[in-house]
């Protein structure tokens, strides 16, 4: 397990460190849907690594993805209703 | 009686059982903060969907170069401490502690960095409060902006902080378990926790510097 982690770690940096610099270079483009989209999918694909690889989660057993599991979909559920409950109201801001 | 039966608390049977209780505990605390910042990044998001105009615009006012800088600092010191935590499991102290050295002289590097910025940001009257000099369209959102922001960077900085502050008494343990081994030193658990403040970098530099446009 050690060996293999410790394998990661480089490559797992480096793709770190590009996917920042994408993200850096996307923010240089004109603000709009595409830009935020893409800039969003590069995070999500940052913190996905510092998770499995960083932070070992990918060689974690079953209990640890269930506490990984369990996190995200509280969150989920945090957003999901707080989102519906201000996106839902009739008001102007 | 051998190093692993000295280093094994009573309630566990043995090491690998002790590493696990711990590991699994840490991930459970992570995930209380991943709810504790994710409060944060959920109010961000709101309010960003309801003044969007003007907090594109209030961020562009923030310091992009230093917050990039330190996304790579802060990446660079997770680096350190992954290979620390492999090296801890190989029972190659000095490397260990060289790593955790650097992993945290860079942990420092970024709280110094962000300390210049907030000093710019007080500068350019950009802190909440009296003294929000903020010069462009829609001010009180965009003091609704940077409320968020100083909360959001304000919180991980404090935990940057914890971290240092773990790191330097892990490099004293370790130090001490070169001569005597008496307790588990728990390297790994605390790489956990330090890789878990660079993940929540990594939402705050995008949401807060980089959808703004530069």
């Amino acid at each position: 397990m050690t060996g293999s982690a410790r394998a990661f770690s480089l490559p797992t940096f480096i793709s770190l460190a590009v996917l920042a610099g994408g993200s850096i270079l996307l923010s240089r483009l004109p603000p709009g849907p595409w830009r935020t989209a893409l800039i969003l999918l590069l995070t999500g694909a940052q913190g996905l690594l510092i998770m499995l690889n960083f932070m070992r989660a990918r060689l974690g057993g079953r209990v640890i993805w269930i506490v990984v599991g369990a996190s995200f979909v509280w969150l989920g559920i945090l957003f999901a209703l707080s989102l519906g409950d201000y996106l839902s109201r009739q008001v102007v801001w | 009686m051998t190093e692993a039966a000295i280093l094994v608390h009573e309630q566990f049977d043995d090491l690998a059982q002790q590493r696990r209780a711990s590991t699994f505990g840490m991930w459970v605390f992570l995930g209380t903060e991943l709810m504790f910042f994710g409060g944060v990044f959920l109010a961000y998001t709101v309010y960003r969907l309801i003044h969007h105009d003007a907090f594109v615009e209030a961020a562009r006012h923030l310091d992009t170069t230093i917050g990039s800088i330190n996304t790579f600092v802060l990446l660079t010191s997770s680096f350190f401490c992954s290979v620390a935590v492999s090296m801890f499991e190989s029972r190659k102290r000095a490397p260990t502690l060289l790593l955790l050295g650097l992993t945290l002289l860079f942990g420092i590097v970024f709280l110094v960095a962000k300390g210049f910025e907030y000093q710019e940001d007080w500068r350019h009257g950009l802190v909440p409060g009296p003294a929000f000099a903020y010069s462009g369209p829609e001010r009180e959102q965009a003091e609704l902006f940077f409320i968020l922001y100083f909360i959001a960077t304000g919180l991980h900085a404090v935990h940057l902080l914890v971290g240092i502050v773990l790191i330097a008494v892990l490099m004293v343990l370790v130090m001490l378990s070169w001569f005597r081994p008496r307790r588990e030193v728990a390297v790994g658990t605390f790489g956990l926790y330090w890789h878990f403040v660079d993940f929540i970098w990594i939402f705050i530099f995008p949401l807060f510097y980089l959808l703004g446009g530069t």
